[in-house]
């Protein structure tokens, strides 16, 4: 009479379940295949979903769009500040900003120079 | 050892539950997204019902009959509406888990409904049998009875699969947990 595999899952569950019997169920080698699975199957069924591929269905093009725009304004805002942090190079002089033309020729001579 | 609640609001049940709800509807619906919706719809429900003063796990069955519900009410909106199929993932790119969340998902959904149901809330929900036996108004052998035959004809489904899975490492779970 081949055992009644029904206790591996009295066993599983945490419910009441004869000792002998578990133990007979065990004993053959096919109750021990189906406890493992069935531990498998509960790992399987409690694991995350990775796959899920329904639930790409609610990537709509404006949440690509808020993505991308998220990225290029962290990009952006990222440079701009950065930028801003670095100090002037005080090895180089200045750029010149603008240039101041005079006239020597138009300088009075009572001016004392 | 179960406790007599006076009956609570829906806001500390919500704190409660919710975990395990979201789980039980992300596999009952196969969509999180989905889920997270229905999980805030079975919150608004009950939020609108006199939530019974009973033992817990009455209560947790009360509350995963409210959850089966809302389920089966969106999969009969679902059925109005043609769905979007986007074929297989990308083959190649999956690991042996990825192989069987898939495979498990598909398999699920060939069981008959209350099977399934009863699986979803012992292996996802975490329901003890008395507490699937209120949610699913059946008899706790039933539950027994459902519960041991489902697993068996997932296993006999699922046989590629679960002898990848067999081969790596199962991590523990941390949300397992003991029926009371």
């Amino acid at each position: 009479m081949s055992p009644n595999y029904e206790v591996i899952s009295d066993f599983l569950d945490a419910e009441a379940f004869e000792p002998r019997a578990l133990g007979e169920a065990l004993a053959d080698p096919v109750g021990r295949e189906i406890l493992i699975d069935f531990v498998v199957l509960r790992y399987a069924a409690q694991a995350d979903d990775p796959v899920a591929p329904e639930s790409r269905a609610h990537w709509r093009p404006s949440r690509l769009l808020f993505a991308a725009a998220a990225v290029l304004v962290a990009l952006i805002g990222g440079y701009e500040v950065g930028h801003r942090q670095v100090g002037p190079d005080l090895t180089r002089p200045p750029a010149a900003a603008r240039v101041v033309a005079v006239d020597w020729h138009s300088v009075p001579e009572e001016s004392g120079r | 050892m179960t406790h007599v609640t006076s009956a609570p609001d829906a806001e500390s049940l919500f704190a409660q539950y919710s975990g395990r709800l979201l789980r039980y509807l992300s596999r009952a619906t196969g969509e999180r997204e989905v889920a997270r919706d229905l999980s805030q719809e079975v919150f608004l429900r009950v939020s609108r019902t006199a939530i019974p003063t009973a033992h817990e796990n009455q209560l947790a069955g009360w509350l995963f009959k409210i959850a089966r519900n809302v389920a089966r009410d969106h999969h009969r909106q679902r059925r109005r509406r043609p769905e979007t199929d986007l074929g297989p993932a990308s083959e190649g790119t999956r690991d042996a888990q990825q192989e069987m969340a898939l495979a498990l998902k598909q398999a699920l959904a060939t069981l008959p409904d209350l099977d399934r149901d009863v699986f979803l809330l012992r292996e996802v929900g975490g329901l003890s049998r008395e507490e699937i036996a209120t949610a699913c108004e059946l008899t706790p052998d039933a539950v027994r009875s459902r519960i041991h035959r489902a697993r068996l004809e997932l296993r006999a489904v699922l046989t590629g699969p679960i002898n990848a899975l067999r081969q790596a490492r199962i991590r523990p779970l941390p949300h397992t947990r003991a029926p009371r």
